[in-house]
């Protein structure tokens, strides 16, 4: 009997030799944070969802940039092991966060004010008057009692949609660029390098950053 | 190919030490059934249902960055992350077969809904839910007309969305427990409170790809047991 009520006793303290995740170091992790002086970590809320709009004229062209973000959002939502972030489809503009889009079709956005660059993908965001936010981007033909919720624009090349598997890729870097890794890794062999990536899914590298992205006091939330 | 096909036709896996599911879990339930059914004629046999309130520790003790990683990013960089199951709802049930005047041996299964929670500097979010299965056989012993101790082992199951920790699957875990109950002399003894603790060992795929180790983690639970069926007492 005593056996059992030590036995009793010493379970708790079983325990506590609970599994572990060793810190990474520095060596393990590239920069991700904004290129301010001085840098800032931008990233989304703790446990957000963030929905991403797929804009396409034509149902073929739409079909590819869907596909790419389903693989794409799959991809980053595995790594996020204790639901830091979820990258989903949402059928709503009015509820987007990201509007997901090839270069010669028009927005459903009003881009004036915060204008893509003519890379073969870019992910364009702004920040507002406080610095503390982005800038949200009007959507064309909404009243103004609608909210404006889209932060992010990812634009790929239109001709682009002629390499499926290109334009599959750059859609993955883009993600990760609209998660908050707004800089480039100077490792080739890392997704989030520059350039068109070589790799559909994310390297070591990539992994360990974008996990301590996620667990780093942001100075600015979209 | 022809060898693999015979060594998997003998229940032997890769990965397993050889061993298969079934042989795992066969000493556990095969031979307490075989024993049970030469001796059980004239036994007090009873069967049971449980329900009540299950917590456990955490799952996942996560040290996120070295302080080094948080002076390179000049931010503050949490220092642990918890991955924890929050307490849920408990249902089990089994049998008990007296083979002493004071010692039951008992076969038992239970399931368990816990959601599993992330405590970081950001505060506590839910992550996903977590159904827990656990089978177990052991023995009880009355050492007071109301209060009975028992130990036991079994196996555990941990179902759930393949995603974060659990994208790509968890173990099988062995487990021990150790429990204590009590009867109130009310309603014919048919109602007695069972506290019970367990400790597996718990890892996962994902959890070991990403460099961690395997620990140990342990169970609480405390239900009502309520006898539905009594023969030979």
């Amino acid at each position: 009997m005593r056996r059992l009520l030590a036995l009793l006793a010493a379970l708790p303290l079983a325990g506590c030799d609970s599994p572990t995740l060793p810190p990474r170091a520095t060596s393990e992790i590239y920069d991700f944070r904004l290129d301010t002086s001085p840098p800032q970590v931008l990233r989304w809320p703790s446990g957000t969802r963030v929905d991403v709009y797929v804009a396409a004229d034509a149902a073929a062209r739409e079909q590819l940039l869907a596909s790419a973000l389903a693989r794409g959002a799959a991809e980053w939502n595995r790594h996020a092991l204790y639901g830091e972030y979820e990258v989903a489809r949402t059928a709503s503009l009015s509820n987007a966060d990201v509007v997901l889009r090839w270069s010669d079709e028009t927005a459903p956005i009003d881009m004036s004010g915060c204008p893509p660059g003519g890379a073969i993908a870019v992910t364009t965001f702004c920040l507002d008057d406080t610095g503390l936010h982005l800038e949200p981007y009007p959507v064309i033909g909404a009243g103004d009692e609608e909210p404006n919720t889209v932060r992010f624009v990812i634009t790929i090349l239109g001709t682009q949609a002629a390499q499926p598997d290109v334009a599959e890729r750059l859609v993955l870097h883009e993600l990760g660029h609209v998660l908050g890794i707004v800089r480039h890794s100077t490792n080739a062999n890392d997704l989030m390098a520059t350039g068109v990536p070589t790799r559909s899914t994310l390297s070591l590298r990539d992994i360990a950053t974008v996990r301590i992205l996620y667990h780093t006091e942001p100075h600015i939330t979209p | 190919m022809v060898i693999r096909g015979e060594r998997e036709l003998r229940g032997e896996r890769r990965g397993k030490g050889g061993r298969s599911l079934l042989a795992t879990a066969a000493p556990f339930f095969f031979v307490p059934l075989l024993f049970g059914a030469t001796v059980l004629e004239g036994q007090a046999v009873e069967v049971y249902v449980r329900g009540g309130l299950s917590g456990s520790t955490a799952l996942v003790r996560d040290a996120v960055a070295t302080a080094q990683v948080g002076e390179l990013l000049g931010s503050e960089v949490d220092d642990e992350v918890r991955a924890v199951p929050r307490p849920g709802p408990v249902l089990g049930g089994g049998v008990r077969v007296e083979f002493w005047p004071r010692v039951a041996l008992v076969a038992d299964a239970e399931w368990a809904r816990n959601e599993l929670e992330a405590e970081d500097g950001a505060g506590t979010r839910p992550v996903q839910d977590l159904d827990v299965i656990q089978v177990q056989v052991g023995a009880q012993w009355a050492v007071r007309p109301a209060v009975e101790l028992g130990a036991g082992a079994g196996l555990q199951w941990y179902r759930t969305e393949e995603t974060g920790l659990f994208a790509q699957g968890s173990d099988t875990s062995p487990l021990v427990v150790v429990t204590a109950g009590w009867t109130p002399s009310i309603w014919d003894g048919r109602l007695a409170v069972i506290a019970a603790a367990q400790t597996h060992r718990f890892g996962t795929p994902v959890l070991r790809t990403a460099g961690g180790q395997d620990g140990m983690v342990t169970r609480f639970s405390l239900t009502g047991r309520l006898r539905l069926l009594e023969v030979n007492r």
